[in-house]
């Protein structure tokens, strides 16, 4: 489209984004799932402000692809906001504290978050790669 | 001398026409009608600004240590701090959670500097979208769109909304009928809504020339039921043609024109009718010196309900007439004067008044209606016989040309007006009123006396009927019995054959063809469509006949069949047989019978 043999910056900062959201939503992902030990808190925080930043980079694309990549951050940020919300409801609220049951609800939905992220990922893959072919 | 003062335009049918050769899709789509886009993708500067500033201020505010209400050390939640920012960069401002220390308000000070600024940027990024005027086109276009999508009857494209063009939708919406209105300037399609129609008509403004713009108004949709195309600019006009017929050659197309030039490019275009106020204006003078009862016959039928016959002036084909005014009003008029025989002059209002002395009629069409109105007076003075007719250009003055009472008053867009509406919603007695322009005064004056003879001295209503079962229950199911019935029986009213009838027939349509006015042995068929001159007692005999299988009987054998249906079953054995061999339910079971 015109952008020549340079960088599109746009599609760098996209990308560096996509990917970041997807490697702290993994981050915080990882570990024993009954464990509030394994799981901190603050990279669930930036997990969410990344995606949000996602999300809001792919506003007023509306290219087909542009869609599909609003489409799955909004899905991420939505169950990662969801996720914060019950790890807030637990450390902040209930009088049970962070146990074994509300981290592990923190941690599936976290999960949910991360399938759309790599769905995400794969789209930036096959989009960079089918660029390449023209 | 012709007599026929518009059949005389050999391209107004028939022809050739341009048709299109390969099937287009309507263009409709546009490249930001999408308001949420555009909306989003101008705020995303603002929205990553907002984020961030909130981010860095609540991450920092919960790494630095404090205390809680007893002087323990405890710093902040993340939660915690994220409700704080949101609270005090918003600038609500509650107090602090827990007293502060020095390093904590240190780093909330420069937090709000930074929120209070991310905000007023989002908002009033936000703000300025909304009040934007693309924005607010996008808005409205949609709006429009999404209005014009809903119609769910058949409705009419209004391509230009001037004078002419408020006169049609006035009179759509007495009809009840939906329209669509376009125009190229907004100010004149903002009057839509202080029209206050009733059915809140959308409107749009554009460049009328371009097909999307049409595409957008409803051309593409499967109820669309015709283009009207009555800007005041000749191209336009034909443009919206040219799209209107090879984007969707089955919709109805009624232009206005202004030259003959135009007016021959239109037809050649497919229009269904070209109006040209000019020409029309000149075809009526000339019926009306040349034909005067055609002429006292056609205003009188087209008056108000219960008006008395206007007057007749003979005598003003023989003499001189002047025309004053310049371009194509004058040229137009003196092109039908003198081909009609008359002797004509074209006299430029700025060379002074014109000389009437000696002529017959006066023809005043400036573009101003003061000069119009003072050249006219002053010409009446000189000569009180003379007839004159007036332009008038705008409807503001009406008024004063009424005060003056002229013998011919030529508002081009009234004119246009009452055609347009004239071919949509009365397409009958319009194409009677065409034939009666091309029929000689013998015919008129036997016409003329029929009338008054049935229905007085005061103008007849008009009225349509079509032979269907929605319109004439009663009517279809004496002719679907194989039996006849005739024109002169429609029209005698419910008293019964060999009356007087209260009604004049007018035209028959049928396929395609019409039949000015039909005999009265005439035997109608299913479907024929009749157009009635009569007074209103004439009409609610009619009512009763079209539905009434009992009066249809009587109008049309002169006998009451059995009103009841106990009755009519006692009588069936012994009087069935006597009556024509009429099936049982024609004498008296349909529940039509019931009633009478």
């Amino acid at each position: 489209m015109g952008y020549g043999p340079g960088v599109n910056l746009e599609k760098v900062v996209f990308g560096f984004f996509v990917l970041l959201a997807a490697t702290l939503n993994f981050g915080y992902f990882y570990g024993d799932i009954r464990d509030p030990e394994v799981h901190s808190a603050y990279e669930l925080y930036l997990a969410v402000v990344v995606n949000v930043v996602a999300t809001i980079l792919k506003f007023g694309d509306r290219t087909q692809m542009g869609a599909i990549y609003l489409a799955t951050s909004l899905v991420a940020s939505l169950q990662l906001i969801a996720a914060a919300a019950v790890h807030i409801h637990a450390t902040e609220v209930s009088t049970m504290g962070l146990d074994a049951h509300a981290i592990s609800s923190v941690v599936s939905l976290c999960g949910g978050a991360l399938l759309a992220n790599v769905v995400s990922v794969i789209l930036l893959v096959i989009e960079t790669s089918s660029f390449r072919h023209r | 001398m012709p007599i026929t003062p518009f059949s005389e335009r050999p391209w107004s049918d028939g022809g050739p026409r341009v048709s299109r050769r390969h099937v287009v899709a309507i263009p409709d789509d546009s490249p930001d009608t999408a308001v949420l886009f555009i909306l989003l993708r101008r705020l995303r500067q603002p929205l990553l600004l907002l984020v961030a500033i909130l981010t860095i201020a609540t991450f920092g505010l919960s790494q630095i240590d404090g205390v809680d209400f007893d002087g323990n050390p405890r710093r902040l939640t993340i939660f915690e701090s994220f409700y704080f920012m949101t609270y005090t960069a918003a600038t609500v401002g509650y107090t602090e959670l827990f007293p502060y220390t020095s390093a904590q308000r240190m780093w909330v000070t420069g937090a709000i500097y930074a929120g209070v600024l991310g905000w007023a940027y989002a908002l009033g990024t936000l703000f300025s979208i909304v009040g934007d005027k693309s924005f607010k086109d996008a808005l409205g276009l949609q709006r429009f769109r999404r209005a014009v999508n809903g119609m769910h009857e058949p409705f009419y494209i209004i391509v230009g909304f001037g004078n002419a063009g408020r006169l049609v939708a006035k009179g759509l919406n007495n009809l009840h009928h939906r329209f669509a209105v376009i125009d190229t300037s907004a100010e004149r399609i903002d009057v839509l809504v202080a029209d206050q129609l009733e059915l809140d008509p959308p409107g749009w403004h554009g460049d009328l020339s371009t097909p999307s713009l049409l595409g957008w108004a409803g051309l593409g949709h499967k109820h669309c039921a015709g283009v009207v195309a009555i800007t005041d600019d000749n191209d336009i006009n034909l443009s919206v043609l040219m799209s209107a017929h090879l984007l969707r050659p089955d919709v109805r197309v009624i232009a206005r024109c202004s030259t003959q030039e135009a007016e021959e490019q239109m037809f050649a275009f497919g229009a269904d009718s070209v109006i040209n106020p000019y020409e029309r204006f000149g075809g009526y003078l000339v019926l009306a010196l040349q034909r005067p009862i055609t002429s006292q016959l056609s205003s009188w039928l087209l008056a108000a309900n219960g008006s008395e016959m206007p007057p007749r002036r003979e005598g003003l084909a023989d003499g001189r007439w002047v025309i004053a005014g310049v371009g194509e009003f004058a040229q137009e008029v003196a092109t039908d004067l003198t081909r009609a025989g008359l002797e004509v002059s074209i006299v430029d209002p700025a060379d002074g008044p014109p000389d009437v002395s000696d002529a017959v009629g006066l023809v005043v069409g400036t573009a101003s209606d003061t000069l119009n109105l003072a050249m006219a007076s002053r010409a009446r003075l000189a000569n009180s016989d003379l007839f004159v007719a007036v332009r008038q250009q705008t409807h503001t003055n009406a008024p004063l040309v009424e005060a003056l009472e002229f013998d011919s008053v030529f508002s081009p867009t009234d004119l246009v007006a009452q055609e347009v509406l004239a071919q949509l919603s009365t397409p009958h007695l319009w194409r009677f009123m065409t034939h009666l322009t091309e029929q000689d005064d013998e015919w008129s004056a036997a016409l003329l006396a029929r009338l008054e003879a049935t229905c007085g001295s005061r103008s007849p209503r008009l009225r349509r009927v079509e032979v269907d079962a929605l319109q004439a229950p009663a009517v279809v199911r004496w002719l679907e019995s194989g039996r006849p019935f005739t024109v002169g029986e429609l029209v005698s009213g419910s008293s019964g054959p060999n009356t007087p009838t209260a009604a004049v027939p007018l035209m028959m349509a049928r396929d395609g063809a019409d039949i000015l006015t039909p005999a009265n042995d005439f035997p109608l068929q299913l479907g024929d469509v009749l157009l009635i001159a009569g007074r209103s007692v004439a009409f609610d005999d009619l009512d009763e006949l079209l539905r009434q299988d009992a009066t249809v009987e009587f109008v049309a054998t002169g006998e009451y069949p059995d009103a009841t249906w106990l009755w009519s079953c006692c009588a069936a054995g012994a009087t069935a047989a006597s009556r024509h061999g009429i099936p049982a339910r024609y004498a008296g079971c349909s529940p039509a019978a019931w009633n009478s």
